[in-house]
């Protein structure tokens, strides 16, 4: 059983490889990277639930301090130019920014999941017409396909993640089609028609749960190259917030204008937070990926 | 004579492949009576396998049915939709797999591959089916506790026992077992065989045996049907068969089993090897390795010939 699918997987470690360009660790200490990723991300996102009790200040009310006064005691990052609290800007920022990504990765991941799904297990023309429709999606680079997107949508919360999501439907589509592909030819599938199961709870019941550990690692390296992609077009002036909403794309790109004067607490801290998210999804993902790929350990 | 349950008729079952049409099964006549067990043996390649497929229709996606009917219930199998198809498979017509390590599921539960053949037949609920499942694999000696374990945690023999439970659950008219003892221990493997008697008397279904291993077939079948290269030589019973073969391939076979014995003795084996089925000989597939053959046996396909209600294909005969 783990011959075919060790022989297969090549195709859909491939996707995972090539998410992997956000980080790479040394093997061997999967188990600690993981409890690290998961400590930072749950660390962000009891911050940004809580965001409402735990900021000092209101983070869009203006002149709660002076204009651009470097970080201290009393203001931890500073304030920018409107003098609003960076810190309880920062602390607020993530919140938009992780919503979009979370909901955008699972939306390409239901869409994705369920087209491989199909597609790699009734092959012929339904598979040969969809594999046409995500090659030509998956040619474009990720960013530019969804500046492309959400230029054309115009920019709002819901048009951005749709661009993110239409990004990232072909990994997960491509990743779980190669799975299928090779879990459909294991003896239990056969013995499962034998016994006279449909198609739907063949692909359900028998298929789908084995792909769930390549899907958890796919999607946790997804949210972590969503959170970038939102990051990019909002700092673009394409994403989903407008001034004076706390964002960390928006603070990064209001900062990096007046970046020149020597404000570095400005962009320091958003691009610091947006780091640390995107980090902590990653060593997730890769850690996951270790434990269930042991391919990947003796490489 | 007991009822004819399953009835093959001139079946011919081909591979497409690269090299050409690999003719797996070609031209197989069989009968399967009620409540017996019919061996069907043969060296690896001749096909056995492919015939069982067949009849479950579960055949790879290169293979091609070329010709012929598989009858039952009066009714060509070959021919009706696969949805009528499904509704038989594990209702009327059931298998065991080969090799009980890959035909489970690894992520579900023991009960959930015994539940699904419930499931899949009748309006049962999930509850009703675990009540269901939990008595049978009780008589098939697994404590019902164990429902909720999953694969890994049994040993091979369980899990075969557990894939049998699969095939028998809706009390099947022909059960085909696919080499269902290949992968477990001598010892297992006769408790498998003595639980598929056991079967056998309290179901009365058919029981299609696959198997290379003579002396399972000798053991536990009713009748033989030895095939060659895509063929059928000789059918009988078992006794006929081993205490009196008539076709040279069989005898041949029978030769080359090796004795349990301290004095170790001379291993036989018939000499050459079984054709490639994509150039099979012509005439008689056998006649190259045949000591008794004959000038028309490499010309003429041998007929069916019955000598004392025994089906031979031999012109030595």
């Amino acid at each position: 059983m783990a011959t075919t699918r060790n022989k297969l997987s090549p195709a859909s470690l491939y996707e995972i490889l090539k998410l992997q360009h956000i980080i790479r660790l040394p093997r061997g200490s999967e188990e600690w990277y993981t409890a690290i990723g998961f400590i930072i991300v749950m660390g962000i996102l009891l911050m940004s639930i809580l965001a409402p009790w735990i900021a000092p200040h209101d983070p869009t009310k203006i002149y709660v301090g002076p204009s651009l006064h470097p970080p201290s005691p009393e203001y931890p990052m500073g304030t920018d130019l409107l003098g609003m609290d960076m810190f309880s800007r920062v602390i607020w920022g993530g919140r938009i920014l992780l919503l979009v990504a979370l909901i955008s990765a699972t939306l390409s991941m239901v869409v994705g999941s369920f087209s491989g799904l199909v597609s790699g297990y009734f092959g012929g023309a339904v598979d040969r017409l969809f594999s046409i429709i995500m090659d030509s999606l998956y040619s474009f680079p990720g960013l530019i396909l969804a500046i492309a997107i959400t230029a054309m949508l115009g920019p709002s919360m819901m048009n951005v993640v749709i661009a993110i999501s239409v990004i990232y439907i072909p990994t997960f589509y491509r990743m779980i089609r190669g799975l299928v592909l090779s879990i459909r030819e294991e003896p239990f599938v056969e013995a499962a028609k034998a016994i006279g199961a449909g198609h739907i709870t063949i692909m359900l019941k028998y298929i789908f749960p084995n792909t769930i550990p390549n899907m958890a690692v796919v999607f946790s390296l997804c949210v972590a190259d969503a959170i970038l992609t939102e990051a990019g077009l909002t700092f673009i002036g394409l994403g989903p917030v407008v001034p004076p909403t706390p964002d960390w794309g928006l603070d990064l790109y209001n900062g990096w204008a007046i970046l020149i004067s020597g404000y570095w607490w400005l962009i320091f801290f958003p691009g610091l937070f947006i780091t640390l998210t995107v980090l902590g999804f990653a060593l997730i993902g890769e850690g996951l990926n270790e434990m269930y790929n042991p391919l990947l350990r003796e490489m | 004579m007991k009822d004819v349950v399953l009835s093959i008729r001139g079946l011919k079952v081909y591979y497409k492949t690269r090299r050409g049409l690999v003719k797996a099964v070609d031209n197989v006549d069989l009968d399967v009576y009620e409540g017996e067990i019919l061996g069907l043996v043969g060296e690896s390649g001749c096909g056995k396998t492919t015939l069982g497929l067949s009849i479950m229709r579960l055949l790879p996606s290169n293979a091609i049915i070329a010709g012929g009917q598989i009858l039952f219930k009066g009714k060509d199998i070959l021919k009706i939709p696969d949805e009528e198809m499904r509704m038989i498979r594990g209702k009327d017509i059931s298998m065991i797999f080969q090799d009980p390590m890959t035909s489970l599921d690894p992520l579900m539960k023991i009960g959930d591959h015994v539940i699904e053949t419930y499931l899949s037949h009748m309006p049962v609920k999930v509850d009703e089916a675990k009540g269901k499942t939990m008595e049978l694999l009780e008589k098939l000696g697994i404590e019902k506790e164990r429902v909720d374990d999953y694969p890994h945690q049994f040993s091979g023999g369980m899990r075969q026992r557990v894939v049998i439970a699969t095939a028998i659950a809706l009390h099947p008219a022909v059960i085909i077992a696919d080499e269902p003892t290949t992968a477990l221990d001598v010892v297992t493997q006769a408790q498998i065989l003595q639980t598929l008697r056991r079967l056998r008397d309290e179901l009365g279904s058919s029981v299609i045996l696959i198997t290379h291993n003579l002396g399972i077939v000798a053991q536990i079948s009713d009748r033989v049907a030895v095939m060659y290269a895509g063929k059928i030589v000789e059918v009988g019973t078992v006794k006929e068969i081993f205490m009196d073969p008539l076709h040279p391939y069989t005898k041949g076979l029978i030769n080359a089993v090796p004795k349990v014995s301290p004095e170790g003795g001379e291993l036989s084996s018939i000499p050459g090897s079984p054709p490639d089925l994509i150039n099979p000989p012509s005439g008689c597939r056998f006649h190259p390795r045949c000591p008794y053959a004959k000038e028309i046996c490499s010309r003429e396909e041998p007929s069916k010939k019955i000598i004392d209600g025994r089906i031979v294909y031999c012109h030595a005969l």
